[in-house]
């Protein structure tokens, strides 16, 4: 045993003393070196570009206050829509909410509907001069998310809508903060920043507090800037009423969401004054899977729906004359291989290790490969922490469990890659729960 | 069957209808023309052609403030039907009607009708089955009116009053409670203004605000001065606030004063009465009652033999006995004092002396309570005439009617009221054997009232 430790100790320091050590690494990490670094670097200089822009240059109209629609589709969230729905009222933006709460299959979901109902009549009646009005749609036959979010967006009289999941809390800035980048008239949509809210819950939600941290809040904001956002979250989107209503709503399926955005992005190419940006103080609070097992089939399901949308139900659309090569790229790139065959890669370099080299050999390039994450992950999470975080005291504290992320973001990689064997064999985005399943069967 | 019928237009053919009902019928074309004749008649009917206003004001005013007209059935004739506030509906039952109330009121044993009171009681009791029900009227001071009561009413007090003594009194019963109202102290008008005002400084230029409370502090101040640029900074501790539940709540809603700043949890609601002009608080609300009354059997025997007095509250709840009868056990107990010398009994007369019944009433009712402490069952009591009392002890003697003497004076002398306004004369009789040994009941009553 001693000797295992001692060859690793031994490869470490001939690592540390090669020469050239990133000629080695290019060897031994080639994808790291072609595809991560350099994405990785290009979404930092386009987020300090945005900051930079953001605190120096670009000065936004702080008089723009249109009527603003939220809409939260709710099925079995209980109680928890009527907490959504109290910080969608404590807003404190100047101008008008109309908040239009869809519950999907009223009849089987009793004590939402009628939670939901018992609060907005309170509410109405009890504030009758407010600017905020609740609306409470109930669709007694359950039909899925897309056609609550459609419902909605239909009976909306707001010139922005902004989609929320039921069982979040928001900021008290997040419309005011949501809006304000839409004064600019071809700001067409926005996603919004994601945070974890039951952080105290376990480990895991921690893991994933901090991934959404980097993932989410930090590459959105360089992806938007580079014009490529990939993802408008079905959990906290704004868009233009009129634009949406342009392009016929959701379409039904799982992943409606990236549906929507990569139907955006090909009217983006056709009217490339359009803009989709990402919007990171409009923060919204969800809760994340606190087990293994749950954040496995959560996850099976948006990886699985990534690889249907691409290699499925958009197939043809992503050409350069639909898309444009720019786009193109990025999806090429981000979301093709970094999401998909990165995972992959990893999977089979892994298994590939062992089977070439000595366990110690194996084991060490591993630490290389750990130390890489574990450095670059400190990187990006010190940079999230002085530009990005509104909340630094209560962020920096998760510095602690840095040391543990890469575990958590290996695992995660592998399970990617499972997803995507799954969804290309199985077609598991069928399994989804956002609609039923004589909805499901119809699309494709 | 004399009959009047007052119109203003030429309708032979109502005319002849009338004269084949009634034995004679007297057409004036006018209320001026009725009003210069003297003649009595047994019922008016008048032409619905005339104005609503002018009619209610000739009825008032020339009827029922009429000694000799008070008590006639009324009916409105409206193109050859007949309307009335009597629940008489055709022309068939308006002769028994007529036949009936002219009946009734001659069984009425006095005929002193100077007070709309009196006119009034009689009216209800040549109306037997008539019920005093409440109409709304939006320009009524207490959104209610009784149409009956409003005829005869002379405007100098409030008749609701009188209508509820009436009901203390058990002439009138309470057949259903119509309607409760809040009213002023003052006029019981239910005519007012509410408004919310400052408690600090009474101004109205008040609004509701919310409080915010800031989790990282405890600091509680209202939203406003937590407000940065469209953001909420607590201005304690700067922390930015958020997420309602997590960095702050709202632990209450208060309002403000806009003149003088003051922050209060509730403002001072002011009620203004729009009748009087009067301005109190709701603790000075006075609560009203609205009932649908009718006359008790009780009440019917009170205004026959012209009984009906606000006093009748002094003997309400002890053992009230006609005089007669009175005297009867009055007699039988100087018998039995003249047999047993331990049979003692004590008298207590009492005058009432009023300028005007209702300022007093109040008076009378606290006055009857101090009785009812100091009566006994086996105690009596009845009327000699409408102001005085006489109260009846058996068993007791010099000692205790020197202590129901005590609490009377003590009664007597707590009262505030300027002189002549009210009062109260007794007198007292105990019995001894010797006192009565040549007396009778009439001389012993007459002896003691003759001293009131």
């Amino acid at each position: 045993m001693s000797n295992f430790f001692n060859e690793i100790y031994y490869f470490l320091n001939s690592f540390l003393n090669y020469e050239e050590p990133w000629k080695i690494c290019l060897i031994l990490f080639p994808y790291v070196l072609i595809m991560e670094i350099p994405l990785y670097s290009l979404i930092v200089i386009a987020y300090l570009k945005k900051f930079w822009k953001d605190v120096f240059l670009e000065k936004i109209s702080q008089n723009y206050f249109p009527n603003v629609t939220c809409i939260v589709p709710c099925y079995n969230e209980g109680n928890a829509v009527v907490l959504t729905t109290r910080s969608l009222v404590e807003q404190l933006y100047r101008g008008n909410i109309e908040i239009i709460l869809v519950v999907d299959g009223s009849d089987v979901n009793k004590s939402t509907y009628e939670g939901v109902l018992e609060y907005a009549i309170k509410y109405n009646s009890e504030f009758k001069n407010s600017s905020r009005h609740i609306k409470v749609i109930p669709k007694r036959q359950r039909s899925g998310k897309v056609s609550s979010i459609n419902i909605g967006a239909s009976l909306a009289k707001g010139e922005l809508l902004i989609i929320i999941d039921g069982d979040c809390s928001l900021d008290n800035d997040l419309v005011a903060a949501g809006v304000r980048s839409f004064a600019d008239k071809n700001v067409i949509a926005s996603s919004g920043n994601i945070r974890v809210r039951n952080t105290k819950d376990s480990l895991l939600a921690k893991f994933q507090a901090i991934e959404y941290m980097i993932g989410l809040q930090l590459s959105k904001t360089g992806l938007a800037e580079l014009g490529i956002l990939n993802s408008i979250s079905g959990a906290h989107g704004i868009f233009r009423k009129s634009f949406v209503r342009a392009i016929g709503g959701w379409r039904n399926g799982s992943a409606e969401d990236l549906d929507i955005t990569i139907r955006i992005r090909a009217y983006i190419k056709q009217y490339p004054q359009l803009k989709i940006i990402h919007t990171y103080d409009s923060t919204m609070h969800t809760d994340v899977p606190t087990t293994w097992n749950k954040l496995f089939k959560q996850r099976l399901r948006w990886d699985g729906d990534i690889s249907y949308l691409y290699f499925k139900r958009y197939r043809k659309l992503l050409r350069p004359k639909n898309i444009g090569w720019k786009n193109l790229f990025a999806i090429i790139w981000y979301d093709f291989i970094f999401c998909l065959c990165v995972p992959f890669l990893t999977t089979v370099y892994t298994a590939w290790l062992f089977f070439k080299f000595s366990p110690s050999f194996a084991a060490t390039l591993l630490i290389v490969v750990y130390l890489y994450y574990f450095l670059s992950g400190n990187l990006f999470f010190l940079l999230y922490i002085i530009f990005v975080s509104e909340r630094k005291g209560k962020d920096f504290k998760f510095i602690i469990y840095l040391p543990l992320m890469p575990f958590y973001q290996y695992t995660m990689r592998i399970w990617t890659a499972l997803a995507t064997i799954f969804e290309l064999t199985l077609s598991t985005h069928k399994d989804t729960t956002m609609a039923p399943w004589w909805v499901i069967k119809k699309t494709h | 069957m004399n009959t009047v019928y007052i119109t203003n237009k030429d309708n032979p053919f109502i005319v002849s209808l009338l004269k084949e009902f009634f034995d004679k019928i007297s057409v004036f074309n006018s209320f001026a023309d009725f009003s210069t004749q003297e003649e009595v008649f047994d019922s008016v009917i008048i032409s619905s052609n005339f104005e609503k206003t002018k009619i209610e004001d000739f009825v008032k005013k020339t009827i029922r403030t009429s000694d000799k007209l008070f008590i006639v059935p009324i009916f409105l004739e409206d193109n050859g039907t007949f309307l009335s506030h009597e629940n008489v509906v055709n022309l068939e039952n308006i002769k028994e009607h007529i036949i009936s109330v002219k009946n009734l009121y001659k069984e009425i044993e006095h005929h002193n009708y100077s007070s709309w009171e009196n006119r009034i009681l009689s009216y209800f009791y040549t109306r037997p089955d008539l019920s005093v029900c409440p109409k709304i009227d939006k320009n009524h001071d207490m959104f209610y009116y009784y149409p009956h009561v409003e005829q005869f009413y002379d405007g100098q007090e409030d008749y609701f009053y009188w209508m509820e003594e009436m009901a203390t009194q058990k002439i009138f019963s309470k057949v259903k409670l119509v309607d409760r109202l809040f009213c002023c102290p003052y006029c019981f008008s239910a005519l007012m203004k509410f408004s919310d005002h400052c408690p600090n400084c009474g101004s109205i230029n008040i609004k509701q605000e919310r409080f915010v409370h800031c989790f990282s502090c405890g600091y509680v101040s209202p939203e406003s001065k937590f407000m940065k640029d469209e953001r909420f900074v607590c201005p304690s501790c700067k922390s930015k606030l958020k997420l309602i539940g997590e960095d702050y709540d709202r632990p209450l809603e208060n309002g403000v004063c806009m003149d003088c700043g003051n922050y209060h949890i509730d403002s001072t609601l002011q009620i203004s009465c729009l009748s009087c002009s009067k301005i109190f608080t709701t603790e000075e609300l006075s609560k009203k009652s609205v009932f649908e009354y009718k006359l008790t059997e009780y009440g019917r025997n009170q205004i026959k033999f012209d009984t009906v007095s606000s006093t009748n509250i002094i003997a309400s709840e002890l053992n009230y006995i006609a005089l007669n009868y009175f005297i009867f056990t009055l007699n039988w107990s100087i018998q039995m004092q003249k047999r047993y010398i331990d049979s003692y009994f004590s008298l207590v007369a009492l005058k009432i002396i009023m300028e005007t019944e209702f300022s007093v009433y109040d008076l009378l009712v606290e006055f009857s309570k101090l009785l009812r402490s100091s009566f006994r069952t086996t105690d009596f009591c009845s009327k000699i005439d409408n102001n005085t009392f006489i109260f009846l002890f058996p068993k007791t003697g010099a000692t205790g009617l020197n202590a129901i003497k005590t609490k009377i004076d003590t009664f007597l002398g707590s009262i505030k009221l300027s002189k002549g306004q009210f009062n109260i004369k007794t007198e007292y009789f105990s019995s001894t054997q010797e006192n009565i040994a040549e007396e009778n009941s009439q001389q012993i009553l007459s002896n003691l009232t003759n001293k009131l």
